[in-house]
């Protein structure tokens, strides 16, 4: 057994595309909700889209009226979830892409700023990709984000 | 169910627009349907959303045949808010495992036509 790259995919992507989307049908329209839903993980990721959404007097999700910066920060969590997901894809074989699911995954920051994505084990316990281990670079300019994953696992050596 | 109703007129221009052609689909929005809709229905309505992107030229022939991707330039962000805007006009949710078969015009119409929970 032994540990190699087995794969590495990118993605680029312009985040004026989700300002776009998320000013043309609202912030809070039932549109916004279920794109970002199939995007973002339920667990991890949805809830800090959700936070910054603005929010009536009792506090439900309302209006939409929100600052530009608010925006720009939710256009950022839906466009660095979705290259980087997109990249993790493309790092994978045929079979695995078959089986993968947006949402199932998640990325997150260490306390350093260093990007990480994972699976979510919680909404798929039995998935056998959770071997290998993925790795996570982002990068901004402007409106343009790219993400690089490189996929890492093991691999049988042949008998000699 | 009533405002659910109502945000989907607010944000679906597809539902709205099929509202002002079909009184039905607006009283339709607030009964729950267990019968499936007629094919050729859910084709016009379908084409209709498709048609509604901005980067899909409306003056283009769309059929059954149409790949989201080979033929309508689409990219994968762009198949997945078409999917959305289906789910939308026929209020319904789409399973990723489903989504992700859905690669034509046809195989939506398909989906929508078997599925007892459009309306």
């Amino acid at each position: 057994m032994s540990r190699q790259v087995l794969g590495l995919g990118n993605d680029v992507v312009n985040i004026q595309r989700f300002r776009n989307i998320l000013v043309h049908h609202g912030i809070n329209s039932s549109y916004v909700k279920r794109l970002t839903q199939r995007i973002l993980n339920e667990r991890h990721e949805y809830p800090r889209f959700a936070s910054l959404l603005p929010k009536g007097i009792s506090g439900e999700i309302s209006g939409d009226k929100i600052d530009s910066s608010t925006l720009h920060r939710c256009c950022q969590i839906l466009a660095g979830s979705w290259a980087s997901k997109e990249a993790l894809f493309k790092s994978l074989d045929p079979h695995h892409q078959k089986h993968f699911v947006f949402k199932n995954w998640y990325k997150w920051n260490d306390e350093n700023g260093k990007p990480n994505i994972q699976i979510d084990r919680s909404v798929a316990p039995s998935d056998n990709m959770t071997e290998d281990q993925f790795m996570l670079s982002i990068s901004h300019d402007g409106d343009m984000l790219i993400a690089t994953v490189l996929r890492i696992g093991n691999v049988e050596l042949p008998d000699r | 169910m009533f405002s659910r109703a109502l945000s989907r007129y607010a944000f679906s221009m597809a539902t709205r627009r099929a509202a002002i052609a079909s009184p039905r689909i607006g009283m339709m929005a607030s009964v729950k349907s267990y019968a499936t809709l007629p094919e050729d229905q859910v084709s016009k309505r379908i084409i209709d959303v498709v048609k509604s992107f901005d980067k899909v030229n409306s003056t283009a022939p769309i059929t059954s045949t149409t790949n989201f991707i080979t033929d309508l330039g689409l990219d994968s962000l762009d198949t997945v808010e078409v999917l959305v805007a289906i789910e939308e006009e026929f209020d319904i949710e789409i399973e990723d495992k489903d989504a992700d078969e859905i690669k034509t015009v046809g195989q939506a119409i398909d989906y929508i036509v078997k599925n007892p929970d459009a309306n």
